[in-house]
């Protein structure tokens, strides 16, 4: 754990980081309890074990930067700052839901947060968030964008026409894989050429890091560092951050792809009792603030859950709403026979 | 092997046919020559044969569809190796070869020439989308429409014409008080639009004669003695063709301001039918003997009445002959049949008292003899003086023979 | 009001230019569309030395990354006008096309809107072979959350993507290569096309054509030669294919009865079997004959020309087709 933590930041942001990870967590767990009861539709890819990468990585923006992340993007969104209930309403399909239940678990975005969402297509994320990261350089103002993705994307097109094109303008883009060993069912030696991603990354010419994924501070840190970087107009990095979804790959998944040696190794690193311990080890918090904070989001899980389920699910004919900008065109594009 | 069996072209100007009666079931054994169907052309129902022997594997088309010429009818199976044909029964064969698709012509193995535009197996009739509207607000039926388009669908035009035809009649208005109204058949509908159109485009003039038959009877008496039947409308229908041979202008057709005289004439007796007045031909009568004549004129007319005329019996005819003698009809003019130039219309024979050569009166057999003649074609005199022979050569007798 | 010929790729250029006067969110991205190269048809010529390369960028070849940036530029308030070199290449960048930027906003309930024009051209007739020579609209017509317009001519042209890059939706638009040096007479003035209105470029009374893109030119040349058979022949150019101005289709074929439908897309699934569907269900008892298409032949495009001209639609082609309509052939 990094001794320098207490000198970089303030007990509350100490604190926010492990409030943020337990949120995410519950809503995890939750997420997971509520689909296995049929009680949420679609698919479910769920992040528990990876929540130090998205609170760490995201703590280190400030409010106007930019994210795009994958299917499995709810630690990500949630740890920008998305509504617990907006997001939970939307996994339940009703119309409170962040997305008006237009688009599920995998496509979570909230446009005010500066989240250009989650995304159901392996590595289409990556090219939005260089657009994002394009409009900062165009307008010139110090803006910055992380794409969060995963294994699977590092061997797709994209990624790679992406990080290319990062370095030719210099782009404020920050690429951070979220490294969980396996891409779907598929380990790492048998999609990735090289045992290293980071020297492949440095490869493209951008400053690229190896991260201890389940770090809360470390992730914080590295990102803080990639961060400046790119506000100074330097362009990309790359950060690459070891961590393990607990997890199958989405629900339903038999998780008979993985050692099951290697899931209990994992899962003994938990990186939010590893932070935990750590605060108070250091005397940064004690174990009843804590408790308190274990409290606070358990409540507002229940709370969040509860109103969620409640709501109203959508009119039938909010389908063709929220399609064009432009209505009157688009109630003549959308006209057909039925 | 399948062999199809196709709407038969029983006429020069056939183009569409309607089976009345299928005489067969699909599975029944059939052998050359027997009867299939009754089948309705433009001029009269006629009895249609199989080509072939077999089985019949399927009837494709229902009674009372109009259909064109060359539409698959049936199929029978001859039992015979050979060349499969497609047989998906689903699909009608496409008359018309030369509309092929695009595709058609660059694809050689597509082998489905479905047209769409042949009518469907139902009794539906086969119009396009507007015309069926048209029809409907115009109150027009569309099974008495003739369709112009390919495949015989009916398009507005037609619609529109058959509507403008019927304005003409006085009574076709549904707001009349009709006590019955009789939709004309095929057939009758027909002969009605020829005729209107004859009577509207010829110049009709009308000529009539006397003829006195002493002669012609006896001539008659002596071939009964003989053995042999003749009738007094044999004897005139001879006297005609004679004539005919003489004066050609009544035997033509005239066409763009020309008289094309026919080098045979090709008699049409008209036969009354409980269909309507049919007109069976009797082909190259210039050929035959009076004694013939008679025959083939009993024999065709008996066909008639029974229903059992032949692709060889109707055809279209150089000159036309018409009797209602046995009504009691004395005289009557008959309209002429496109595209011959004249008729002949025969009363009845009327015991009459006449004068002889010396003044006396004896009693005479007197038949009235009226020809209606296109005046495009010919004149009074020509017609006139064509009477006159006929008169002769039956008042001379023997000359028929 | 004064008015000046230009060629279609000028008017395109005019339309980008003015905008992105009129505009600082507006810029162009693409390959090669810098000066000197101009953009492989030229359609951008001058503007990055009118502009800078700020505002106007070359890409590396990267098509998906390509449409990814300009949907993630556009996500956060930028006013991208991106040049697709041919609408092939689309293919590359199928699902940043098709179900990201058609999709996105959908997809998080509206919050997100894609003032993007994507900009292409296709088409034959230059023998340029199967992978350079296609029209594809009926792809991205088929895809809901764009709207796909389609400009026959140079005033077309100009005005209707001056309202493209104006709109704040997704705009597919796309040009015809042969139709780049075709030329006429424009306003000098400014003027906007809107989206879902049809242009009847020639009237008539006999039959309804509707036609896109370069069949409209190729349309109105077999109308002269029908004329003088005393056939009379509507001409209808929808212009933009999403929306479908399906009224003046309608009334068109109200007043003609007969429809002939001309797109240079391949025949099967093409966007004419579109307009047949439509005008079948909704201006059926109209019709006084069956609708005729007139499309690509269902084969790969060859290169050679005359082979081409073969598979491609052909003046005689439509004529064939009014003909047919009217019971004449």
């Amino acid at each position: 754990m990094n001794k320098n933590a207490e000198k970089m930041l303030p007990k509350e942001k100490l604190l926010e980081m492990y409030q943020k990870m337990v949120r995410i967590r519950n809503f995890e767990q939750a997420a997971h309890r509520l689909y296995t009861s049929g009680k949420l539709p679609g698919f479910m890819h769920l992040s528990v074990g990876q929540e130090a990468t998205s609170v760490g990585a995201c703590n280190a923006l400030r409010d106007d930067d930019y994210i795009t992340t994958t299917h499995r993007g709810h630690g990500d969104v949630l740890a920008k700052g998305v509504s617990f209930e907006a997001a939970m309403a939307e996994l339940f399909g009703k119309s409170t839901g962040i997305c008006k239940a237009k688009g599920g678990s995998m496509h979570i975005a909230d446009v005010s947060k500066n989240i250009f969402g989650a995304n159901g297509i392996v590595a289409a994320g990556i090219p939005i968030a260089l657009g994002a990261a394009f409009s900062a350089h165009y307008r010139k103002n110090d803006r910055v964008t992380i794409s969060f993705f995963g294994d699977g994307a590092s061997a797709s097109g994209p990624l790679h026409e992406s990080m290319n094109m990062a370095m030719i303008w210099k782009l404020p883009i920050i690429f951070v894989r979220t490294n969980n060993l396996y891409a779907e069912s598929t380990p790492q030696a048998d999609f990735q050429g090289i045992p290293d991603i980071v020297q492949w990354a440095a490869g493209y010419g951008m400053p690229s890091y190896s991260v201890d994924g389940n770090n809360v501070l470390e992730v914080y840190e590295t990102t803080v560092k990639a961060v400046a970087h790119a506000r100074a107009g330097n362009g990309p990095s790359f950060l690459n951050c070891r961590t393990y979804r607990w997890y199958g790959h989405n629900i339903g998944d038999p998780g008979t792809d993985r050692p099951k040696d290697e899931i209990e190794a994992w899962k003994a690193k938990d990186p939010i009792k590893q932070y935990q311990e750590y605060l108070i080890d250091n005397k940064l918090a004690s174990l009843s603030e804590i408790e308190a904070i274990d409290n606070q989001e358990r409540e507002l899980t229940e709370k969040s859950i509860e109103r969620a389920e409640k709501a109203a699910a959508p009119a039938l004919d909010s389908v063709f709403e929220g399609l064009y900008v432009d209505t009157v065109l688009g109630k003549k594009a959308i006209q057909g026979d039925r | 092997m399948l062999v199809e069996i196709q709407m038969p072209r029983m006429g020069q100007s056939m183009e569409e046919g309607t089976v009345i009666k299928w005489l067969v079931k699909e599975g029944d054994p059939i052998k050359k020559g027997d009867p299939l169907a009754e089948i309705e052309t433009d001029k009269a129902v006629i009895t249609f044969e199989s080509s072939t022997d077999g089985t019949i594997k399927e009837l494709v088309v229902n009674e009372g569809v109009v259909v064109p010429v060359g539409t698959t009818l049936s199929l029978i199976e001859d039992g015979k190796e050979g060349a499969t044909k497609v047989t998906d029964t689903s699909t009608l064969k496409n008359v018309e070869k030369k509309e092929k698709s695009n595709n058609e012509s660059v694809t050689p193995a597509d082998s489905s020439t479905f047209n769409n535009n042949l009518p469907s197996k139902t009794s539906r009739a086969n119009a396009s989308p507007l015309a069926k509207r048209l029809a409907h607000e115009m109150g027009v039926d569309l099974l008495k429409v003739i369709g112009s388009r390919p495949g015989g669908m009916i398009s507005k035009e037609d619609v529109l014409r058959f509507a403008d035809q019927i304005s003409k009649v006085p009574f076709a208005s549904a707001e009349t008080e009709t006590k019955k109204n009789i939709p004309l058949t095929k057939m009758k509908l027909v002969i009605a639009e020829r005729l209107t159109q004859s009577k509207q485009s010829i110049p009709h003039f009308y000529v009539t004669i006397d003829v006195d038959l002493e002669s012609a009877l006896k001539l008659r008496e002596s071939l009964k003695r003989n053995g042999t039947e003749v009738t007094i409308n044999d004897l005139i229908i001879r006297g005609a063709v004679l004539a005919l041979q003489e004066f050609q202008n009544l035997n033509s057709t005239f066409y763009e301001n020309q008289v094309i005289q026919h080098s045979h004439v090709d008699m049409a007796i008209a036969v009354s039918v409980n269909e309507g007045l049919i007109t069976p031909v009797i082909k190259g009568c210039d050929q035959f003997s009076l004694v013939e004549l008679a025959q083939k004129t009993k024999a065709m007319v008996d066909r008639a009445r029974s229903g059992a005329l032949s692709g060889e019996d109707i055809d279209v005819g150089t000159f036309t002959i018409s009797n209602l003698g046995m009504f009691g009809v004395k005289e009557f003019t008959a309209i002429i049949n496109p595209p011959q130039v004249a008729i002949l219309a025969i009363g009845r024979v009327q015991q009459l008292p006449v004068f002889d050569s010396n003044g006396n009166l004896k009693s005479a057999q007197i038949v009235n003899l009226t020809i209606s003649a296109d005046h495009r074609a010919t004149d009074g005199v020509e017609a006139a003086k064509f009477l006159q022979r006929v008169k002769v050569l039956l008042e001379d007798g023997f000359a028929l023979l | 009001m004064s008015e000046r010929e230009v060629m279609f790729r000028e008017a395109v250029r005019d339309a980008q230019r003015e905008e992105m006067l009129r505009d600082k969110n507006v810029f162009v991205i693409g390959e090669d569309v810098r000066d000197p190269w101009r953009g492989t048809y030229k359609a951008t010529d001058g503007l990055s030395t009118e502009f800078g390369l700020d505002r106007v960028v070359n890409t590396p070849i990267a098509e998906e990354s390509l449409i990814g940036l300009s949907l993630g530029a556009a996500m956060a308030g930028l006013r991208p006008v991106t040049e697709l070199m041919y609408i092939e290449f689309s293919t590359r960048a199928m699902d940043a096309i098709c179900l990201q930027v058609a999709k996105i906003r959908y997809m998080t309930g509206g919050q997100i809107t894609v003032p993007l024009v994507i900009r292409t051209q296709g088409g034959g007739y230059l023998a340029s072979g199967a992978h350079h020579g296609n029209s594809l609209e009926a792809w991205f017509c088929h895809v809901p959350g764009m709207f796909v317009a389609t400009p026959a001519t140079p005033y077309d042209a100009k005005g209707l993507l001056k309202t493209a890059i104006r709109m704040d939706d997704p705009v597919f638009y796309i040009e015809h290569k042969a139709l780049y040096m075709t030329k006429q007479i424009i306003p000098e003035d400014e003027y906007l096309i809107p989206f879902g209105v049809a242009d009847v470029k020639r009237s008539g009374t006999d039959v309804t054509i509707v036609a896109n893109s370069r069949m409209v030119l190729l349309a109105l040349e077999a109308a002269e030669d029908l004329q003088n058979e005393n056939i009379s022949v509507e001409i209808v150019d929808p212009r933009t294919l999403v929306p479908l101005d399906t009224e003046k289709i309608l009334e068109s074929v109200h007043k003609t009865n007969r429809l002939v439908v001309v797109n240079e897309g391949v025949e099967r699934c093409g966007w004419a079997a579109e307009v047949v569907a439509m005008v079948q269900k909704r201006g059926f008892s109209d019709l006084d004959a069956p609708i005729e298409r007139v499309c690509t032949r269902n084969t790969v495009l060859p290169f050679q020309p005359d082979l081409e001209k073969f598979v491609l639609p052909s003046k005689a082609d439509i004529i064939k087709a009014v003909k047919t309509t009217m019971g004449k052939e």
